[in-house]
């Protein structure tokens, strides 16, 4: 026994020295990055994903007309100009747009890219029966699709558009179909929703084509030489998926990674300790709120009657010390803010932020007539405690700023319950009894994403909108708080359909101060999009894109060292 | 691990088990004294159990909740002895309190696996036909499918805080989760538990003093209270012991997928699914950590010592 | 032992019937497959979330979609838009002509997700397994004939030791340790994650560490497994007659004992080989392995209903497959027992 012992020990270190000795010593004969992602794309159809990272795969390998820069600024792709009413590409109605592509373009496989492509993508926006989980806006807005000539094509819309950069962040339109593979498959199927190309797709327009898909693995992506907008200097991309987070940092902290988007605001303490790692973070346009539940109607439930009050809504901004938050737990990454435009160019920059002051959140709550009449630390009226159900996903940082939240509350009076929910019950929509959308909160914390690149803001025209109360009538509804402000919705008419950015600005402005006057969410923090790198592998410090837009848009200057 | 099927060796009553009950039983405790580890195993139980006791006592429970941002992630201090977590809590408190949560979690959730595995097993075993078939396929079924999948959805099903909201007890408040995952890993673990009791109540049943019992007309409910249980007490007491710690190893897994016992209950488990991230930190981790383990050693080297105490044949 | 076979798989038809639809009830009620959306840049507008939901037919009553899951939708017309004003034929044959549906992820057909992933978990959990089950045999005989000496229960003590520990934990210490520790100290670090580049060695230097997690914690079990089942054998009256016999102690150990303690091995195996198909979930997280634990946990957190019944129905058929397998392979084993 004992010898057979012996032996299998034996055999069990020289395998592992033989393994060892054989592993590669990563021969790289191309410059590599490796990049990981949390999640592993869904779709490489930008219409069917809803998925931040599969949007992020395909702006490798697909190309947009224009781009949004880490600025906020349009820069143009694949056209030479973007279309304005100074160089006649839009109409002076703002409903027709004239689109003109660079000439020469091609997909990865040497096919041109014409008009032709444009108008077959438009064609299949417009269809219902492609079942696309993008670009309603679009479709919605879109009358028809026409080529001029091979490189020009007009866009006629039922509406003004006055913001030709929508076209660039929504994947709606960033993605171009390729005609050639697509078209068959529609006209032999009427539908392109299950087509290969989906899900393994062969041809591209971007900088870079994606030549490898090892399933819940990784990604591999090689320059496209057919891409004429120019070559990046980084030949080839490796995307490698980490569902463990942990061990994605693990990985970054060895140098096993070099890039990793998608940081949350909770880790970067953690990442800034890594020795020889980087940090950088660019305007994400997610604002961190609490959203406060002011719904009156018990179908199927309204929120505490105590947030009724508009003085016990303020009570709870005074009452929070937001900087304590940012300076501890974050790292002193974020400034607290009481804008819903913060960090973007609408951001009202004499707006003012309210301090922690308790003695005022006292105050207001002792003036609204709350008292803690029994004694048991949490502040009551009429027999009804004031015990708020705060609720959020189950995401670990976010339960943690729960904790000193709730601490924060109690100092002044204001009891509440936590609750953590899974993102799908928690977003789940009306009919599946989603948290959010029945009112089954009284405070909820989440981020709402504005993506600003204009002064029309969603969390404003839907997320507040009067109309967009959720009930019985309504059950699609999206203003999950029940806030209802005429004056501002108005104001989101104006940043709407305003064709004059001077009026849109001060709309912008408008409703910013209602929202800090009427408080139907409390901003915690703005949460940038944050990434992680490896600082001794570039050159220099690469210029990252804002999720807004596109991430990779500067690529082409990406450098490695050495 | 699997379960064994009906293949399983029927534990044979042979001649040792025909000593009286009383010699029976010192010659065990004898046997698991003589057994070093299993004494091993009771010193460290009843090392966590003081711990938390004792603990529990010294330290008011407030301070397992209070959190001060300002001071997070401190190594052990005199004020802080094992340090505190990332929003500033003391660890030593929630390693106290959060063991009472994994300790409660582990044994409740066994002795419902325990109850309905008994229940199970005993109206197989004794009813024995169309019930018999019923409860094994339904067994069977279970069997099938890994626990922590089974576990997972039952979870997410019953852990809805809008319909299972927080409660408070004896002054706490507590996560209605943890209740919630007593039953989810008590239900999903008393199939084990059937079939040895239903295999040991088939033994007992061919007995003749079984029978002898029928026929002076002992009701079958006394049967079983008199004759079945007894007999399964050992292999149940074994089977409970070992299960408390896989209990307490289950709850952690579930909290590390994000579906543990939630805020504001603190276990050792969730506990150490958030130190998990912190690995530098070394004293978030390696307290919580080192009670699961003494934990579940203390009662696997007991369980284990009690399997060898009340086997008979492993007596040499 | 025909009729044996034949009365097995009689009786489990009905069983899978039930667990299925036990199942499906469960995973349809897991929440909303569209909500994850909702913090994403782009969310589906509420008229595309409706359109899809009636196309994936999840408005349904639980009975219909269950039927439709099972016998597929292929002979009645989905009312898409939810007024009648567009008809289309379904398009799923149902499981019972082999069409386990499509994800909602991928809009592929669940059966290519598993098939993605099913030959990277059997090449981690197999061999996992195997180092398993040999040192479990060496150790446990060992420490079976020489019961409660020191090295027993230093051996018996480690194993505990490891698996007392949540694999979590070991799983991020070795990562730690070896990945992240080892190239700072000048060692060779270990990859973290994944399964490599393709090549064969390489995929062997990313298997060393979740292998050596899943034997660490699954060591002990089958220690004591076997443990146990030596001493039950090694008590009985006829290796005491090999012994007066004068045989030498390996032989008897080698020869009789092992022999007959490998009978209720032999079960256990068998009933344990269906679960390395489910793979490990919290292993192939944390080291990134493309496997079915993970495909599991991926669709559970997406609500993806079609693959999670895949992942689930092959199980247990695989089980039952495996049990029947079990019982007849034990008949053959053992020539005691008949059916």
């Amino acid at each position: 026994m004992n010898r057979m012992k012996k032996a299998l020990g034996l055999a069990l270190i020289l395998t592992l020295t033989l393994v060892l000795a054989l592993a590669p010593a990563a021969a790289q004969d191309v410059p590599t990055l490796t990049v990981g992602f949390a999640q592993e794309p869904d779709s490489m159809n930008g219409f069917y994903t809803s998925m931040a990272f599969a949007q992020w795969a395909n702006d490798l390998v697909q190309a947009s007309l224009w781009d949004i820069a880490d600025t906020l600024e349009s820069v143009p792709v694949l056209v030479d100009e973007i279309p304005s009413v100074e160089n006649g590409g839009i109409s002076e109605d703002y409903m027709t747009y004239t689109i003109k592509l660079k000439p020469g373009l091609m997909w990865s496989d040497g096919t041109p890219l014409t008009s032709d492509d444009l108008v077959f993508t438009f064609q299949m926006v417009m269809d219902p029966a492609n079942n696309m989980l993008q670009a309603s806006s679009i479709r919605d807005a879109l009358v028809s699709v026409e080529a001029v000539d091979e490189t020009t094509f007009t866009l006629t819309f039922n509406s003004p558009k006055p913001f030709p950069e929508d076209m660039a962040g929504s994947p709606g339109l960033s993605t171009i179909l390729p005609a050639h593979i697509f078209r068959p498959v529609y006209e032999s199927e009427g539908s392109i929703e299950f087509a290969d190309e989906n899900q393994d797709p062969t041809v591209f327009s971007g900088p870079y084509v994606l030549s490898e898909w090892r399933r819940g693995e990784s990604m591999t992506f090689e320059a496209n030489p057919n891409y004429i907008v120019g070559q990046p200097q980084i030949g080839r991309v490796i995307i490698r998926f980490f569902p463990d987070t942990d061990t994605q940092y693990a990985a970054l902290e060895a140098g096993q990674l070099d890039f990793v988007p998608n940081i949350s605001e909770g880790d970067k303490p953690r990442i800034a300790g890594f020795e020889g790692v980087s940090q950088l973070t660019v305007f994400g346009g997610y604002i961190e709120s609490l959203w406060l539940n002011v719904r009156t109607e018990e179908a199927p439930r309204a929120g505490h009657p105590a947030l009724q009050d508009l003085r016990v809504r303020q009570a709870i901004r005074y009452a929070l010390n937001r900087q304590a938050i940012s300076d501890d737990l974050l790292a002193g990454t974020v400034s607290p803010t009481d804008s819903i435009y913060a960090g973007s160019p609408f951001e009202d920059p004499n707006l003012g932020v309210t301090p922690h002051d308790a003695a005022a959140a006292v105050a207001l709550l002792d003036e609204a007539g709350w008292v803690d009449s029994n004694g048991d630390g949490v502040r009551d009226k009429d027999g009804v405690e004031l015990m708020l159900r705060y609720s959020t996903t189950n995401a670990g940082w976010r339960n943690n700023i729960q904790a000193v939240v709730q601490q924060q509350l109690a100092q002044v009076g204001v009891g509440t319950i936590l609750e953590a929910y899974p993102a799908s019950e928690f977003f789940g929509a009306w009919a599946n009894n989603g948290i959010n959308a029945v009112g089954e909160y009284d405070i909820a914390q989440y981020a709402n994403n504005t993506a600003l690149t204009n002064p029309a803001n969603v969390t404003v025209y839907e997320a507040l909108n009067c109309e967009q109360i959720p009930g019985e009538s309504n059950p699609g509804g999206q203003n999950f708080t029940g806030f209802c402000s005429p004056e501002m919705d108005a104001f989101a008419q104006t940043t709407l359909t305003s064709l004059d950015a001077a009026e849109r600005l001060d709309a912008a402005y408008g409703i910013q101060a209602i929202m800090k006057e009427q408080a139907p969410l409390i901003n915690l923090f703005p949460r940038g999009d944050n990434y992680a790198y490896v600082t001794a592998r570039f050159a220099e410090t690469p210029r990252v894109g804002s999720g807004v837009g596109n991430q990779w848009f500067d690529i082409l200057n990406w450098q490695l060292s050495g | 691990m699997a379960t064994l099927g009906k293949s399983q060796p029927i534990p044979k009553l042979n001649e040792h088990t025909y000593v009286a009950g009383r010699s029976n039983l010192a010659r065990s405790l004898a046997q698991l004294r003589r057994h070093r580890m299993a004494l091993v195993g009771a010193a460290l139980v009843t090392f966590v159990i003081l711990f938390v006791v004792v603990g529990s006592i010294l330290i008011p429970e407030a301070d397992s909740r209070y959190n001060d941002p300002s001071r997070a992630l401190q190594a052990p201090s005199v004020e802080h002895p094992f340090g505190t977590d990332v929003i500033g809590r003391d660890i030593l408190a929630r390693v106290v309190y959060g063991g009472q949560v994994s300790l409660f979690v582990g044994v409740t959730a066994v002795i419902v696996q325990i109850l309905v595995g008994t229940f199970v097993g005993v109206a197989a075993g004794y009813l024995g036909g169309a019930v018999d078939s019923v409860l094994m396929r339904l067994a069977e079924a279970m069997l099938s499918i890994p626990q922590l999948f089974l576990a997972l959805i039952a979870l997410r099903l019953f852990s809805d805080p809008t319909q299972f909201p927080d409660f408070t007890f004896m002054g706490r408040q507590y996560s209605a989760t943890m209740i919630v995952i007593v039953f989810v890993i008590g239900l999903t673990s008393w199939m084990r538990v059937s079939r040895i009791v239903r295999s040991v109540v088939l033994s007992v049943k061919e007995q003749e003093y079984v029978t002898a019992a029928h026929a002076i007309g002992a009701s079958s409910v006394r049967t079983v209270l008199v004759h079945v249980l007894p007999n399964c007490l050992a292999p149940i007491v074994v089977s409970a012991t070992l299960g408390v710690a896989a209990a307490i190893l289950l709850e952690a897994y579930l909290g590390f997928l994000g579906l543990g016992v939630r805020a504001p209950t603190p276990t050792w488990g969730n506990i150490m699914g958030q130190a998990n991230s912190y690995l530098n930190q070394w004293y978030y981790w390696f307290f919580p950590a080192l009670f699961i383990m003494l934990t579940t050693l203390g009662i696997n080297f007991l369980g284990d010592g009690l399997r060898d105490a009340f086997d008979p044949k492993s007596l040499r | 032992m025909t009729q044996f076979i034949f009365r097995r798989l009689l009786q489990a038809i009905p069983l899978l019937f039930i667990i299925s639809f036990v199942l499906f009830a469960f995973t349809n009620a897991l929440g909303d497959p569209l909500a994850v959306f909702a913090e994403s840049r782009q969310r589906p507008s509420a008229a595309e979330r409706e359109m899809l939901v009636r196309r994936l037919g999840l408005d349904r009553p639980i009975f219909e979609q269950y039927l439709v899951w099972l016998v597929g939708n292929d002979w009645m017309l989905v009312d898409v838009r939810g007024d009648g004003s567009v008809m289309e034929p379904g398009t799923r044959k149902g499981v019972l002509r082999g069409d386990l549906g499509l994800s909602f992820v991928t809009r592929k057909p669940a059966w290519t997700r598993i098939e993605e992933r099913l030959p990277m978990t059997l090449t981690l959990m197999v061999p996992a397994y195997i180092i398993t089950v040999v040192l479990a045999i060496g150790i446990g005989v060992y420490s079976s004939i020489r019961q409660y000496s020191l090295t027993d229960n230093v051996i018996t003590g480690l194993s505990f030791f490891f698996y007392s520990m949540p694999i979590f934990f070991i799983a991020l210490l070795t990562i730690y340790i070896f990945g992240v520790q080892f190239p700072r100290w000048n060692l060779p670090g270990l990859p973290i994650g994944g399964t490599g580049n393709g090549s064969f060695p390489d995929l062997l230097v990313h298997m060393l560490m979740p292998v050596f997690c899943l034997v660490a914690i699954q060591l002990a079990g089958y220690v004591r497994f076997i443990r146990s089942s030596m001493l039950d054998v090694l008590n009985q009256d006829y290796i005491r007659t090999a012994h007066a016999k004068g045989l030498s102690e390996n032989r008897v150990v080698q020869r009789h004992a092992f022999k007959n303690a490998s009978l209720p091995l032999v079960t256990l195996i068998g009933l344990d080989l269906p679960f390395l198909l489910a793979g490990a979930v919290v292993t192939e997280r944390i080291f990134a392995w493309p496997g079915m634990g993970r495909l599991f946990i991926e669709s559970f957190e997406r609500a993806d209903v079609p693959v999670m019944m895949a992942i689930l129905m092959l199980l247990c058929l695989l089980v039952v497959a495996f049990q029947l397998l079990t019982d007849v392979v034990y008949t053959w084993f053992d020539p005691r027992i008949r059916y």
